[in-house]
């Protein structure tokens, strides 16, 4: 019961201190909104699968919030039920891109020596093979199961850059003073590496975990584009590229069925890249000046 | 037996055209319970010096001494002993703590460590003490804080409440009032001092500021560097007041006094050259001749020259002057 | 008679007001928690070829001060009162006023700013001569030739290597030579005024020393109008004719530098004096100055000094004094500058055994701090 309250508290008191970047709290918040939106609000808005010729393509209305796509479909229930795919994904394949970066590249530039050479030329291939091609064959020859697996490609390939810049953090860190007192205090590496290098280092992670996220957006709605990941049901690229082959383009009431996929995945960018900066805040006290 | 001696250690940095000997050959002998000042201007050597001292450098060449056995032959427990035995104080309070931890926080860490302490509410407590030792009172004002809301001055007191956490028996301070204002610095001077009294700790003070060093080793000894070689040492009245090198002379006449008659009876050191020689490319024999007032061609451009002692007191690396008196102030 | 020598002009004779006069200067810097005050109200006349030096610590103001004159200040900060006087040939203007043509020709060519000899005080892509050049040109003086002699008669002057030199690049010059650099170029608009801004912290002794005597030339025979920032008293005591100790904003002493020196009458300057030590002479007791400086947002009333002043009473917590004057041209802001010149009888300067008077004559609370831990104990001299 002591371990539930306390968590509760240090949750608040962490709520609280996020709270003190109103756009960043406002972004969290966002943040918040989408994810409920896209794994609860299915339950209260059944996707639209019903074709009804006789309303393709209509605007907004008081029936259909956000129109109909090019089978007359309820565009509304597809955005509400578009999200989760595309959020698992992108979160699967931060995290892994994210968790690889940060420990092999605090590691390669604390070690330094022959590690960091052996990590550093792994790095320097993945760098130079191009991105977009790589995932489009791998895509083209792996099956995807379920939405994860497509999660763990993304992120395996995602890491090269972050790691570099991750590595050049820890370089620049261990330098500093208080690692040298570590140092001299005998605190052991785990120690230095997790406990002193890398929470100095969070704000740089926070963000890249964002950006990552982002990039694997993009890169869902590339496979999707490209018709690599075969996706039954609807997420958000898959609404995107159907639109954009059906022409919605062109149609001035089929704008909608394009922009909403597009307006949303802009939104839950938006709002990942703003939490960072409250994020900012619980990771490094001194930008907290309004305690 | 010395606490710690250097028998001609060597750094050198970078490699092959770029390689440097940031010290050179350095042969210092610290006692138990002594108080050495190492004095020189930037790039003399003399934190480097302090790091090798404390084992957070390895010296390139010659040996490191601790208690009479050299460091690299000592088993696994004794030179873990050896490493908590001497801690170092840096000279940046902004950067010498942990940012992200509470003070709580970097003093318990090793405490927990390093099992001194049985649980955190004994580390608490004991953190508290160490605090209250170093002047930080009420502790518990203190205990929650960041760095960045403690002032300079108070920052210092932490390091050393955080070094005093593994029971050391000889502090490496590396400029470590440097950075701090004028009227706080003696009283931090004031708290190491106390800790050497009370618990008997060696103490190497590394400074450029030889008025400090002056006042805080007046019982002790004093070592002046110079591109990385020792030029003179002895006992701190001795070499203020009777300074022998031509470079320790130079030093000591350039120092603006707070008082404005004193200095302008200071005596005036003119020398040869302004110019300093970077440690790629050193003159030959002593290095200090290019810029030295009495260089003697064919001597002193030849071969280094040994430290050797003197009669008042310590040791001289300057077969010419050593044994010549030389007053600091005119006449008034 | 180079050209330098003969645009140097004895202005001693030519004035007898001020060149630069403070008037109840204040200013704030706007910061999340709320306004900082970092200047407020000095009064202050710079008088034609003195050398000023403003000592003070972190939080003093002195820097605000200095970057105020030439209105060089962050977006930030702002003179929120008072006047900034600046005379020469009998004209008189106030720099808070000018507009911005009339505050570019002010700044350099009236008066110079010097600041600390920092690589981050050069443009790292540019050549010497290419910065001095820079400058000129923004004044409005664009014939090449001209200032290339000049340039290099001020390399000349503050004895550097002139050819080497102003081809060179700022990370191929020491700090000591980055130093002279920054002055010769302050002076190569011939300014009135020149305001040195820590002109030898960071560098080394030999360096320093070397430093310091050309500022003294520069005083002894041009007679420029100096001010010097700077927390280091020995500094001033070198360089200065007056000397004015800042704290928390204000001026709370200005004389001679004698009179600072051997007759303080401000417990501030006397705290900052015991707490220097020489190098020169027998051992003397130090104490420092219990306490930290203020918060600038959250000052405390009456006199801002009194949580860590020895002669503290209860007026002291309720009335901030004004400077009043303790001797010729001698000034302090203290209601008891008559105790400090008793306890200075009592326990003259530069002796051993320095004594701060028992913390219970003063009515305050305990968050005076234990003075009896000031006073050193370090061996029998």
């Amino acid at each position: 019961m002591n371990m539930f309250t306390q968590a509760f508290s240090s949750l608040g008191v962490t709520l609280r201190i996020m709270s003190y970047n109103k756009v960043g709290f406002a972004g969290f918040l966002m943040v918040i909104f989408i994810v409920l939106v896209s794994f609860v609000g299915p339950y209260f808005v059944p996707l639209d699968s019903e074709t009804k010729v006789d309303q393709i393509f209509q605007p907004p209305s008081a029936q259909y919030w956000f129109g109909t796509d090019h089978q007359g479909r309820d565009i509304f229930s597809h955005i509400v039920n578009g999200g989760k795919d595309v959020i698992i994904v992108a979160v699967i394949a931060a995290t892994l891109s994210t968790l690889i970066a940060v420990t092999f590249g605090t590691f390669s530039g604390f070690a330094g020596g022959r590690t960091d050479a052996v990590i550093m030329a792994i790095t320097d291939i993945m760098l130079t093979i191009p991105q977009l091609p790589l995932l489009l064959i791998l895509a083209s020859l792996l099956q995807f199961e379920n939405i994860a697996s497509l999660g763990l490609l993304l992120g395996f390939l995602n890491w090269p850059s972050l790691l570099r810049a991750v590595r050049s953090q820890a370089l620049s860190l261990k330098e500093r003073d208080f690692v040298e007192a570590a140092r001299a205090l005998d605190l052991g590496a785990p120690h230095i590496i997790f406990r002193e290098i890398v929470p100095n280092m969070m704000t740089y992670i926070i963000i890249s975990f964002a950006l990552a996220m982002t990039g694997a957006i993009y890169a869902q709605v590339a496979l999707v584009l490209f018709g690599l990941v075969p996706f039954s049901g609807s997420n958000w690229g898959v609404m995107l590229s159907l639109a954009w082959v059906r022409g919605a383009i062109f149609f001035k009431d089929s704008i909608w069925y394009i922009m909403m996929p597009i307006a949303a995945i802009v939104l839950l960018q938006l709002s990942v890249v703003t939490t960072t900066r409250s994020l900012e805040l619980v990771f490094n006290p001194r930008l907290r000046s309004g305690e | 037996m010395a606490h710690i001696e250097l028998q001609n250690v060597s750094r050198a940095f970078g490699k092959g055209k770029e390689r440097v000997l940031a010290v050179d050959s350095v042969s210092l002998a610290i006692e138990r319970g002594e108080i050495r000042c190492l004095v020189g201007e930037s790039g003399c050597g003399k934190s480097t010096t302090g790091k090798i001292m404390a084992g957070l450098l390895k010296a390139t060449g010659g040996q490191v001494l601790y208690d009479n056995k050299p460091i690299d032959r000592l088993s696994a427990e004794e030179y873990r002993e050896y490493r908590h035995a001497v801690q170092i104080i840096h000279q940046d309070p902004y950067a010498s703590l942990n940012p992200v931890q509470t003070i709580q926080q970097i003093i318990t860490t090793p405490l927990l460590h390093h099992r001194k302490v049985n649980g955190t509410q004994e580390a608490y407590r004991r953190a508290s003490e160490l605090l209250e030792i170093v002047d930080l009172t009420p502790a518990i004002d203190f205990m929650n804080k960041y760095p960045h809301q403690l002032s300079g001055g108070q920052r210092q007191r932490v390091s050393v409440a955080r070094a005093l956490t593994v029971d050391p028996k000889f502090i490496v301070a590396d400029e470590a009032v440097s950075m701090v204002d004028v009227s706080i610095r003696v009283s931090l001077l004031n708290m190491l001092m106390r800790l050497k009294d009370e618990f008997d700790v060696t103490f190497l003070f590394i400074t450029h500021d030889l008025a400090l060093a002056k006042y805080f080793a007046w019982q002790g000894a004093i070592s002046v560097m110079y591109l990385g070689r020792v030029v003179e040492e002895g006992p701190t009245q001795r070499v203020i007041a009777d300074p022998r090198h031509p470079y320790t002379q130079a030093l000591l006449a350039a120092v603006p006094e707070a008082d404005p008659e004193l200095t302008r009876r200071k005596r005036r050191i003119v020398l040869r050259s302004a110019d300093i020689p970077s440690l790629l490319a050193l003159p030959p024999g002593c290095t200090f001749h290019p810029r030295c007032p009495y260089f003697v061609e064919g001597v002193c451009d030849v071969a280094p020259p040994p430290l050797e002692a003197v009669d008042a007191g310590g040791r001289v690396a300057c077969p010419i002057r050593k044994d010549i008196h030389m007053s600091l102030l005119e006449p008034a | 008679m180079s050209t330098t020598e003969a645009v140097f002009v004895d202005r001693i004779a030519a004035t007898d007001k001020p060149p630069l006069s403070l008037r109840n200067v204040h200013i704030s810097y706007q910061s999340r928690k709320g306004p900082v005050q970092a200047v407020r109200g000095i009064d202050l006349d710079l008088r034609a070829g003195e050398s000023l030096s403003l000592i003070g610590e972190s939080g003093s103001g002195k820097t605000t001060l200095g970057l105020g004159i030439v209105r060089l200040l962050v977006k930030t900060a702002t003179l929120t009162d008072g006047e900034i006087l600046y005379r020469r040939d009998g004209t008189e203007v106030d720099v808070g006023e000018l507009d911005a043509r009339r505050l570019r020709e002010f700044r350099w060519r009236e008066c110079a700013m010097v600041f600390q000899s920092a690589l981050n005080s050069f443009n790292p892509v540019l050549r010497v001569w290419n910065q001095m050049y820079d400058t000129a040109k923004a004044h409005g003086w664009s014939d090449k030739r001209a200032v290339r002699a000049h340039v290099l008669d001020l390399l000349r002057f503050v004895q550097l290597d002139a050819e080497r030199v102003i081809d060179a690049y700022p990370h191929e010059l020491s700090g000591g030579m980055r130093q002279r650099v920054l002055i010769a170029m302050s002076l190569l608009l011939d300014p009135q005024v020149l305001i040195l801004d820590e002109p030898t912290t960071a560098l080394d002794i030999l360096t320093q020393r070397t430093i310091i005597d050309l500022l003294r030339r520069l005083k002894q025979e041009q007679h420029l109008t100096m001010l010097f920032i700077s927390h280091d008293l020995a500094i001033a005591a070198e360089l200065a004719n007056r000397i004015a100790t800042m704290y928390a904003g204000r001026i709370v002493e200005i004389g001679s530098a004698e009179d600072i020196f051997y007759r303080p009458r401000h417990p501030y300057t006397l705290g900052l004096i015991r707490a220097v030590p020489k190098v020169t002479g027998d051992f003397e007791d130090l104490a420092s100055i219990p306490g930290s400086p203020p918060d600038l947002i959250d000052l405390p009333s009456g006199c801002k000094f009194h949580p860590r002043c020895p002669f503290a009473t209860k007026k002291c917590v309720e009335e901030e004094p004004e400077l009043e004057a303790v001797g010729v041209d001698h000034a302090a802001a203290c209601w008891h500058w008559q105790k400090v010149e008793a306890e200075l009888a009592v326990n003259p300067l530069h002796q051993s055994r320095a004594r701060l008077p028992e913390v219970g004559a003063s009515p305050l609370d305990g968050s005076v701090a234990d003075l009896s831990n000031a006073t050193t104990q370090v061996g029998e001299v």
